[in-house]
């Protein structure tokens, strides 16, 4: 127990603990702001920390993930404009709460939900690091395949109104997922001769566009109505709508729960990604509570608490498979590598052996990290409230200069800012014409790992008795097929009702 | 009187500094005069991100000018060079990367526009230490171990995170008559999975086995010379298969049309950065050793590696897409 | 909603059909030596989307035919706004490149701004200062990369 008293104070030190609050609030703020998430913010915050110790860049790199995405709940709240793709849940179900005056309810139940599903996952990473890992290994391609099938059906089941929207939503998002260079034979699809595209649309531009631009033409649209409502989006007044009841914590209870384990068991599953761990929590959560699409009509808190928890759960989850195996299970832990072996650092299975104090700093430091993360939040919502109640003629224009500024450095340049005006276009229309842009994202996020774990599998199964030792895998299918069914049962069962009204 | 003195003095002085600075921006070979770009076919964070940021460094302190890197990553640095090779030929902007960008990926993709001789090496930094891997615990430890297997087996699994590493494998497969299934990958961390969890025979790697000493062996080099981490590992040329090498050094290129004396400058400040101790901690940490090359030999070797990949690809009747 | 959908409907199914007759078959190459056609997963979704598209239209048809409710539509305001944004990005994307990018940024704040109805003077000239200002000091001090 005693060589653990250096590492604490390592961790602990001031001028550590410095470095990890800036990290969790230069994070919380990019997060916050839209067209900006921590992929950008990692991606460029790196060379800064070729002048840092180990522990200190590790923990701030760590510092700023945990805090962006957290802080991508915020606008997702107030302007009904995810920070970042995880959050869209979120904006679906918490924008309606403050349109209903109740937004710095919605933004606490989001930090809570937040740091406990972070903390879960912080928790259960530093527990079961090792052991888990060597299960990740075990997942393959063929449980990979029939795991993305299940939560692409799971998640196409939260379209709202249309099945059938929903699923053309759907298709056009794997179907766009498929420009660029196929994998298999490097040979160009659906790139009509742009370079640019080879390795397929950028994600951010394409999320930003979807996300925050056609948002914010929606907003722009409605200026007018805006000034009146931004007094509502200030709070009614009323102390019942600003706090989070004893009541409403216990049916939040659950949706926390169950989110922080969806969460760390999607991020320890290497391709998947907040996005997904966020949606699976989500819909588990609507079907759960039976209001089914009243969530997005009147808003609903668990839903928020549900996506807040998940999202930020996946993030420590993924560093499992990285800290152990060195395979990253996210972007972020992508990120993280450079950032180790800038510092010389090796991760993989030698890293709990020639690094030792170093991890468990690391650690340490991740838990101080969660507890900041809470302080930061609670203020940090306050100034974003009271900023975006300046007035929208002020918001608005910022927000697009910093979507072009996102789109501009993660899409590569114009090209970037070029796909992120024609998705920007493609979501306007789409949540005009009632299109579910959530499942387009899906489509789109999920499509390429589905297609490659695909080839993947049936390049290493040559005969069908194989399946037979892929447990997991057969469950997930049976899953997917069962969803299938019971998604057109629910469909046509809808659609009589409607006829008979 | 003195007030006079001074001030004719002050302006003497001024006039003098402002002629020799004049005449010193004239002279050709006095480059660089202003900030200068690093180009990087590589997203922010990668292996030759890292090594591309260390070096820009190294040279604002050797050429007296800040080095700003500029990251256009895409179609394995396809976009970076399409658009670099119509720049100005005028020292502004030179590109750090990968010379397969140049020699290889041409010669596949019929859409890419430019080849090896749209650019003047200025010299090569660091070698990618690319080579064929296998998991530990299979009976084999050079090719002709591993065609003995497959044969034995009757079909063995491949991992491919690239179009080359597929062309690779399938001239080995041809010349040897074995049959390989050829499973896709997404890069490195893709392949590596494989490896480390058995489910494939045999894979391509761009150098990540280095972090799985004791998982993963390796099988043979693919350059053209034998590699400085794996000195005692032969190379494919070695193993029997003629001209099947594709070469990975790092290099810097400048577009075609460049001022020799700024080519010389750049040449003689990346042998400092060769041996600068920054550039020395990095390479040991990403595991990438330092190789440099002078401008000659970067472009005498860009020039035979395309024409051994060509030969390569004629071999197995490679269809250009 | 059913107007919407019923003209959604179509235009999706002949952009279906464009994907299928077309779009795919000239910038997909067939089969090669993969395990799957390159070209299957595009075509499946075209498929999908088409017959999809045909039920949908074949829906809104059916229930504007019969009467029911038919939905909103979108507000004018909304269309023009839509418009404004992507020609003053777009506008501001073509000045990047060829002026100036301090330029384009203030000028797409500033448009915007004004579009909006915003017309206090410190606010227009106070904000794209602070942002431009900011931006230029994120980067080329603090990141050492340049733009442009």
């Amino acid at each position: 127990m005693e060589d653990l008293v250096p590492v604490f104070q390592a961790a602990l030190a001031p001028a550590n603990l410095a470095w990890v609050t800036f990290g969790v609030a230069l994070g919380y703020l990019v997060g916050a702001l839209p067209g900006l998430g921590k992929g950008t913010a990692t991606a460029v915050a790196i060379p800064l920390t070729f002048y840092l110790n180990p522990l200190a860049a590790i923990a701030f790199l760590v510092g700023i993930s945990k805090g962006s995405t957290a802080g991508s709940a915020v606008s997702a709240i107030l302007l009904n404009t995810p920070g970042e793709p995880s959050s869209t849940p979120t904006a679906m179900a918490g924008y309606p709460l403050a349109r209903a005056g109740k937004a710095q309810k919605a933004l606490k139940m989001g930090l809570f939900a937040s740091v406990l599903g972070d903390l879960f996952s912080t928790i259960v990473l530093i527990m079961l690091a090792q052991k888990l890992a060597e299960y990740a290994l075990g997942i393959g391609p063929v449980e990979l395949t029939a795991i993305l099938a299940f939560s692409m059906v799971f998640i196409a089941g939260l379209s709202g109104h249309s099945m059938i929207k929903g699923l053309i939503a759907g298709l056009f998002g794997i179907l766009v997922s498929c420009v660029g260079l196929e994998v298999e034979t490097g040979s160009p699809r659906l790139t009509f001769g742009i370079i640019d595209v080879y390795d397929g649309l950028p994600l951010i531009p394409v999320a930003i566009g979807m996300l925050a631009m056609s948002e914010m033409m929606i907003q722009i649209g409605q200026r007018h109505r805006l000034s009146e409502e931004s007094d509502l989006l200030a709070g009614s007044g009323k102390r019942e709508d600003r706090v989070v009841s004893a009541s409403e914590w216990k049916n939040c209870a659950r949706p926390i729960i169950r989110g922080s384990l969806i969460g760390t068991v999607v991020g320890i599953l290497p391709g998947l990604g907040a996005s997904v761990g966020s949606f699976l929590s989500y819909g588990a959560e609507r079907k759960a509570s039976g209001r089914g699409a009243d969530f997005e009509r009147n808003g609903a808190l668990e839903g928020v608490a549900a996506a807040e928890s998940a999202d930020n759960a996946v993030v420590p989850a993924s560093f499992v498979p990285l800290f152990a195996i060195g395979i990253p299970g996210s972007v972020i832990a992508a990120i993280l590598i450079s950032a180790f072996t800038i510092q010389g650092i090796t991760p993989g299975p030698l890293l709990f052996l020639e690094n030792r104090d170093l991890i468990l700093g690391v650690y340490v430091s991740m838990l101080a990290a969660s507890l900041i993360l809470l302080i930061i939040g609670y203020f940090g919502q306050n100034i974003f409230a009271r900023i975006v109640r300046i007035s929208p003629a002020l918001v608005m224009p910022v927000v697009v200069f910093l979507c072009c500024m996102g789109a501009y450095l993660q899409g590569g340049g114009t090209f970037g800012i070029g796909v992120m005006l024609l998705f920007s276009v493609i979501g306007f229309f789409a949540k005009k014409y009632d299109f579910s842009f959530v499942t387009f994202l899906i489509g789109f996020v999920i499509g390429p790992s589905f297609e490659l774990s695909l080839r993947q599998t049936l390049g290493l199964v040559t005969n069908w008795s194989e399946l037979w030792s892929h447990p997991v895998a057969i469950v997930f299918a049976v899953l997917a097929v069962i969803g299938v069914w019971r998604l057109t049962v629910l469909q046509r069962r809808q659609m009589e009702a409607m006829a008979n009204r | 009187m003195k007030r006079l003195f001074k001030t004719a003095a002050t302006t003497a002085a001024i006039v003098a500094a402002a002629a020799v600075g004049f005449s010193q921006s004239a002279l050709a070979g006095d480059w660089p005069s202003k900030p200068v770009t690093m180009l990087i076919g590589y997203k922010a964070g990668g292996g030759t991100d890292t090594k591309g940021r260390v070096l820009a460094k190294i040279l604002t302190r050797e050429l007296g000018q800040q080095v700003n890197v500029i990251n256009r990553p895409g179609g394995g640095q396809a976009v970076a060079l399409e658009s670099f090779k119509n720049t100005e030929p005028n020292g502004d902007v030179f590109f750090f990367g990968s010379v397969t960008g140049m020699t290889f990926n041409p010669q596949i993709n019929s859409a890419l526009k430019f080849d090896v001789d749209d650019y003047v090496y200025a010299g090569g930094l660091t070698e990618f230490q690319v080579s064929m891997v296998a998991p530990a615990d299979r009976p084999f430890d050079d090719i002709a171990g591993m065609v003995k297997f497959a044969k034995e087996k009757g079909r063995i699994k491949y991992a491919s995170l690239s179009p080359s590493a597929k062309i690779i494998m399938q001239t080995i497969a041809k010349k040897s008559g074995i049959n390989v299934d050829y499973i896709p990958t997404k890069g490195g961390r893709g392949m590596i999975q494989l490896i480390l969890s058995g489910k494939v025979d045999f894979a391509f790697s761009g150098g990540i086995q280095s972090r799985y000493p004791g998982k993963v062996k390796t099988i043979a080099a693919t350059s053209s010379s034998r590699l400085a981490n794996y000195p005692n590992t032969q190379t494919l040329i070695e193993a029997g298969f003629d001209g099947l090498a594709i070469d990975a050094p790092t290099v810097v290129a400048f577009p075609v049309g460049i001022d020799p004396a700024i080519v010389k400058k750049m040449e003689a400040a990346l042998k400092v950065a060769s041996t600068d101790p920054a550039m020395i901690k990095i390479s040991e940490a990403i595991k990438m050793p330092i190789k440099y090359m002078t401008a000659e030999q970067a472009t005498t070797l860009a020039s035979t590696s395309k024409t051994d990949i060509a030969k390569t690809l004629k071999a197995i009747n490679y269809q250009k897409k | 909603m059913a107007k919407s959908d019923l003209i959604s409907g179509i235009v999706l199914t002949i952009f279906g059909l464009a994907l299928l007759a077309y779009i795919i078959p000239t910038q997909t190459s067939e089969g090669g030596d993969a395990t799957i056609s390159p070209a299957l997963l595009p075509q499946i979704c075209a498929v999908g989307i088409t017959g999809l598209a045909v039920l949908l239209t074949l829906k809104a048809a059916g229930r504007l035919r019969r009467r029911l409710p038919a939905g909103t539509a979108v507000p004018h305001s909304e269309w023009w706004s839509a418009l404004a944004v992507l020609i003053a990005v777009s506008a501001a994307a073509s000045i990047f490149k060829w002026v100036s990018p301090g330029l384009s940024a203030v000028l797409l704040v500033v448009g915007l701004m004004l579009y909006m109805g915003e017309r206090r003077l410190w606010a227009l000239i106070g904000f794209p200062a602070v942002l431009v200002v900011g931006a230029w000091f994120l980067f080329y001090r603090v990141l050492g990369t340049a733009i442009g």
